[in-house]
């Protein structure tokens, strides 16, 4: 089975399978058809707190993201609604 | 009403300090703080004045919020031609200080000429004196902190001061107010400093009234319940600061890294908003002890973190001040970019303990950083040699290396001293000034203008040299506030600069933190502003006021020498393609943007102010 890494930021690392602020990311399985939004139920990540999504590095929006289709070696990074300067 | 209507105006030369009233004309048109201040300094400051000279003037200014009760209203600003830039400086501070020179009677106080000899103004409501400094001149703006509450034998004493890099001319030298909050950048300290004055202490006990009390109430309640329900300023600054955003700004590529050479920083993980919370080996203790609060602020952003004993910055120094070994003001987004990534240094701890000495010493640690990126590029382009750089190996990467040019550089000393005068002069004069990453002479903030298209404009364009203080369009690019757009198009960027830019000239000069306007609009502003003080003040008129502001800039930086002929990027950005990321292969596309920003300045195709766009701002 292909792996993909999710990495969960700032409020969602609360999220992370093992409780640890050590590591942002871990591997995740997919299949040739594993859609971000089956990840995202999978995982049990709360849709009202997710607020950026990168999917190596591009952002995917809110309305299209779902279908998005997870490939091998993706690096998909998931941020509540976060700013500074 | 919260404006006092007073001003004290101090010359050093002749040892006077008098009060004047606020020209309440002036405050019609341009609010109060950035925009007011700027309106003083060029009727009062020929732009081709030196800046360094007796002949410049500093402003520091209130807003017509500070010391109410609306949330984040401590701020003041401190207003002055620059000696990094040559172009306007107005550089923006909280903590406690700005609230109290409100409290004590005054909505601003310039300083202007020069004193004989070292000097500080203490300000006790009515009573100004200017007092000798000689005790504290040489002294870091902590010891002198602690001196003066000392001296004055008053807890509540507001302390504004410059550290020993602004008594030595570092020409990126901060004003540093209660001890650990700066107006940081272009240079403000280095002009007190020239100005023989070390520090301003106030305490006011008048208090602030405002116009209606029952509809202020009202109007910033609603204010502080938006701040709070919103995730940004209810949630994320509190709980990971302006760190947070480190790890974004990497994955999306857009990571300014090894004096911009490269756009995402391998180590970034490490020197993080969320690495500041992992317990480290030696004490078991987080970098991040807990946030912290300016006056009257409802968001509460501030880092307050302590080095890890065991780290060899602090480790068996019994020489520096206790607070290096206790809590303290802890890493921000900017510093931990410019000291970490930008160098090459992913040690957290180095990274706390050069922003503390940025604290102590009053320095930006955004020019710091950058300036010693350029020196680390050219030295290990051979452009340098060790015996310029008093013997340091300069290499990108050595943590040691970068605290002590930061040591340096904090006393003025040896190869400090030459840093000190910043990436575009110590590049210049090595013959390399492709290198210095600047606008008008100021060092870039931590986004790479290849990836977020609309900052290199914004950059571009900033009065007061690169900034993303000016209009901070990663807010839309990046974090979709107030909506989504495109990071790598440059289409429709003009647009969105322009009106962050308008914007944001306006929150400045209410007197209110620029942080508010991730969850308000000018539309929140505006019923606090009525409430609080007389004007009919509404979203429309604030928005022209922020857009008659920038005018002005842009004309006192025209006579300055900085104004078009200055709207430029390093040809690293607009030549040199990112490597890798997704924003590979990209540069800034500023050649397409200037053009339109320009036209929808109302500017003519070469960028000045037209006098059509100057009579319908009244300028």
């Amino acid at each position: 089975m292909s792996k993909m890494t999710v990495k969960l930021f700032a409020g969602l690392m609360d999220y992370l399978p093992v409780k640890s602020t050590k590591a942002h990311g871990f591997d995740y399985p997919i299949t040739d058809a594993t859609t971000v939004g089956y990840l995202i139920d999978d995982l049990k990540l709360p849709r009202n707190v997710i607020h950026i999504v990168l999917l190596n590095g591009v952002y995917l929006d809110a309305e299209t993201r779902d279908e998005v289709i997870l490939k091998e070696n993706d690096i998909l990074g998931f941020w509540p609604a976060v700013a500074g300067g | 009403m919260s404006w006092t209507k007073k001003v004290l105006r101090i010359n050093l030369t002749a040892g006077t300090c008098s009060p004047e009233p606020l020209n309440m004309e002036w405050v019609e048109q341009f609010l109060g703080q950035r925009g007011l201040a700027t309106k003083y300094l060029t009727e009062e400051v020929p732009p081709t004045t030196d800046a360094l000279s007796p002949e410049n003037t500093m402003y520091m200014i209130t807003g017509p919020l500070t010391g109410t009760m609306a949330s984040t209203a401590g701020r003041y600003s401190v207003v002055t031609k620059s000696p990094l830039t040559g172009a306007v400086a107005c550089s923006n501070s909280g903590g406690f200080f700005g609230n109290e020179m409100k409290c004590a009677g005054w909505d601003m106080v310039i300083l202007e000429g020069k004193s004989p000899s070292p000097v500080y103004i203490s300000i006790n409501d009515d009573k100004a004196e200017i007092l000798p400094a000689d005790e504290i001149w040489g002294k870091s703006v902590w010891e002198a902190d602690e001196w003066l509450h000392t001296k004055h034998q008053d807890p509540q004493l507001r302390v504004a001061a410059i550290g020993v890099s602004g008594e030595k001319g570092v020409l990126y030298s901060a004003i540093m107010n209660d001890l650990h909050r700066a107006a940081g950048r272009s240079g403000v300290g280095t002009v007190m400093g020239s100005k023989n004055v070390k520090a301003v202490v106030i305490r006011g006990s008048k208090g602030v009234d405002v116009q209606d009390p029952k509809a202020f109430f009202d109007a910033t309640n609603a204010g502080k319940k938006i701040l709070a329900e919103n995730p940004v300023t209810g949630e994320g600054l509190p709980a990971l600061g302006t760190q947070v955003l480190m790890n974004v700004i990497n994955e999306m590529g857009a990571m300014p890294t090894n004096n911009w050479k490269d756009s995402v920083f391998e180590g970034a993980s490490k020197i993080s908003g969320e690495a500041m919370l992992e317990p480290r080996d030696s004490d078991g203790k987080a970098n991040l002890t807990r946030n912290g609060a300016c006056f009257a602020c409802t968001i509460a952003c501030q880092r307050v973190s302590t080095i890890d004993p065991e780290h060899f910055s602090v480790q068996n120094r019994d020489d520096l001040h206790p607070s290096y070994h206790a809590n303290s003001g802890g890493l921000e987004y900017e510093a931990a970019w410019a000291l970490g990534s930008d160098t090459g240094v992913d040690d957290i701890d180095a990274l706390t303990y050069a922003q503390f000495v940025c604290n102590e010493q009053g320095l930006d640690p955004i020019s710091l950083g950058s300036t010693i990126a350029a020196a680390m590029e050219m030295y290990e382009e051979g452009f340098i040699t060790k015996e310029d750089t008093d013997g340091i190996e300069l290499n990108f990467g050595n943590a040691e290396a970068m605290i002590k040019c930061t040591e340096l550089v904090a006393l003025g000393e040896g190869f400090g001293a030459e840093l000190g005068q910043g990436s575009s002069r110590f590049c210049a004069k090595h013959g390399h000034p492709e290198l210095s990453m600047t606008v008008r002479g100021q060092e870039f903030p931590a986004y790479d203008p290849r990836g977020i298209q609309g900052m290199g404009l914004g950059f571009a364009t900033s009065n007061r040299g690169a900034c993303h203080l000016r209009g901070y369009t990663v807010a839309s690019e990046v974090l979709g506030i107030p909506i989504k757009t495109d990071p790598l198009e440059t289409e429709g960027k003009a647009g969105l600069q322009i009106a962050f830019q308008n914007a944001t000239a306006a929150f400045d000069s209410a007197g209110i933190c620029i942080f508010t306007s991730f969850a308000w609009s000018l539309e929140d502003v505006a019923p606090q502003l009525n409430a609080a003080c007389e004007g009919e003040w509404t979203p429309e008129r604030l928005g022209e006021i922020g857009e008659r502001i920038w005018n002005l800039e842009r004309l006192y930086n025209d006579a300055a020498g900085q104004g078009a002929s200055a709207d430029k990027l390093p040809p690293r950005l607009t030549e040199e393609a990112v490597k890798t990321g997704p924003a590979a292969g990209k540069v800034n596309g500023l050649a397409t943007m200037l053009p339109e920003y320009y036209a929808e300045r109302g500017w003519s195709p070469e960028g000045d102010v037209t006098a059509d766009t100057k009579a319908r701002l009244g300028l």
